[in-house]
């Protein structure tokens, strides 16, 4: 199965040549103006290549949390502090910007370009008083000064009527139970596969309670369907049910497929059927 | 003599791109490999952990090395780093032999995506072959 399935979606390394084509651009990128067109390339080949493997190569890929997002988002924010701090000193090269020539004796005498920090009247002086308000806002920050700014400046807008004041906010999804949140179809295959469980192979993998609110819950209300795996069962997860090579119920076509996922459920289960006599039960909660 | 200089240019400026890239490889790898050892409680951690590992390890490896590897900080206020290169400053020459390197380094990872692709169907088709 896993051989006839497409490669692991690695989400990973895509964001890390993201990160580093837009870094190394804005790094170089006034030096070198090419770097921003073979970015561009570079993100086109990158979607291009995503849409198409997405449809059509990889297996559906776990659902990721905003946390990798929300870093790189916050990560991106730095890389035209680079451009403009790498700028400065690109732009203020007076042998290329200034036109100044150092004779040389020797043609292996070093080169001498006469290349300071000190701002001159050249294309580097925006860039020189961008890099210093850049610096100035660190300072700031550093002290905490630009929070104390940010808080004051909210107030008085507040004051104003040109922003509602800062308060509490009370969040009501309007979810239903656990139970009506499952997907339909989904919660109507977990208590098929639930009850052929039961009365095949004498494996009680929820309670009672749990497998008759899996079969009378009432999805019609929900609003915010679960996406993820609904449990903490290991034939839930999308990665588990890969590396067993378990076939959900929903899926199977012949007995023979029955047969072998049998045996993958007795398996997972040899403990609980061990743990029987003890009336030990997995109860999803009430 | 001038003929000879330019293809010993071209060679290292060559050797250098190639090799920005088979190290960035390799640096996944092993960044991959070692984020697995730490054994972080979710997959989102862990994915967050390997992208911002791989990022600063490529970025050194792409950006920062050509820059700081040649670099010649002697007569600058940062003379007691011992970089010891040929450019003191990003003069034509750094221009002429660093900055095309640079470029086909970026452009060699803009089309890198497919070889990688290429990779993984490749093996998966061989391996399908001799089922």
């Amino acid at each position: 199965m896993n051989l006839y399935s497409g490669a692991e979606h690695a989400i990973h390394f895509k964001y890390a040549t993201i990160l580093n084509t837009v870094f190394v651009t804005f790094t170089f990128g006034l030096a070198l103006p090419m770097l921003f067109p073979i970015a561009a390339f570079t993100f086109f080949n990158i979607y291009f290549l995503e849409r198409l493997c997405v449809m059509y190569f990889h297996p559906s890929p776990p659902l990721y949390d905003d946390k990798l997002n929300a870093q790189m988002l916050s990560t991106l924010k730095w890389a035209p502090v680079m451009l403009i701090f790498f700028s400065y000193w690109y732009l203020g090269q007076p042998q290329l910007f200034a036109n100044l020539a150092v004779a040389r004796d020797y043609s292996f005498d070093p080169v001498i370009t006469k290349h300071t920090a000190k701002p001159y009247m050249s294309p580097a002086l925006p860039m020189f008083i961008a890099s210093l308000m850049i610096m100035l806002v660190f300072l700031l920050a550093i002290f905490g000064i630009t929070k104390r700014i940010r808080k004051c400046c909210s107030g008085a807008c507040a004051k104003f009527g040109i922003q509602k004041e800062d308060g509490e906010f009370f969040i009501d999804e309007n979810l239903g139970s656990y139970f009506s949140n499952i997907p339909a179809f989904d919660r109507k295959n977990m208590y098929v596969e639930e009850v052929r469980n039961r009365l095949n192979l004498h494996v009680k993998t929820y309670s009672d309670y749990s497998a008759n609110q899996l079969r009378t819950a009432d999805g019609t209300k929900n609003i915010k369907p679960m996406l993820s795996p609904y449990t903490y069962d290991l034939i839930n997860c999308p990665d588990k049910i890969r590396e067993f090579q378990f076939t959900p119920i929903k899926d199977r076509q012949t007995k023979a497929e029955d047969k072998l996922n049998d045996l993958i459920m007795l398996t997972l289960y040899t403990g609980f059927r061990l743990a029987r006599k003890g009336k030990i039960e997995f109860d999803m909660g009430n | 003599m001038y003929q000879g200089d330019k293809r010993t240019n071209l060679l290292v400026s060559n050797a250098l791109t190639i090799g920005i890239t088979v190290v960035n490889f390799v640096i996944r790898g092993i960044n991959i490999w070692l984020v697995g050892l730490i054994r972080l409680h979710t997959i989102s951690s862990q994915l967050l952990v390997i992208s911002m590992s791989i990022f600063i390890a490529t970025f050194l490896n792409t950006g920062m090395v050509l820059l700081l590897g040649q670099a010649n900080l002697d007569q600058t206020a940062l003379g007691f780093i011992p970089f010891n290169g040929a450019y003191k400053d990003l003069t034509e020459s750094w221009y002429i032999n660093i900055g095309p390197a640079l470029v086909s380094a970026m452009l060699l990872n803009s089309i890198y995506i497919y070889l990688d692709f290429g990779i993984a169907y490749g093996t998966k088709f061989f391996f399908r072959s001799l089922d």
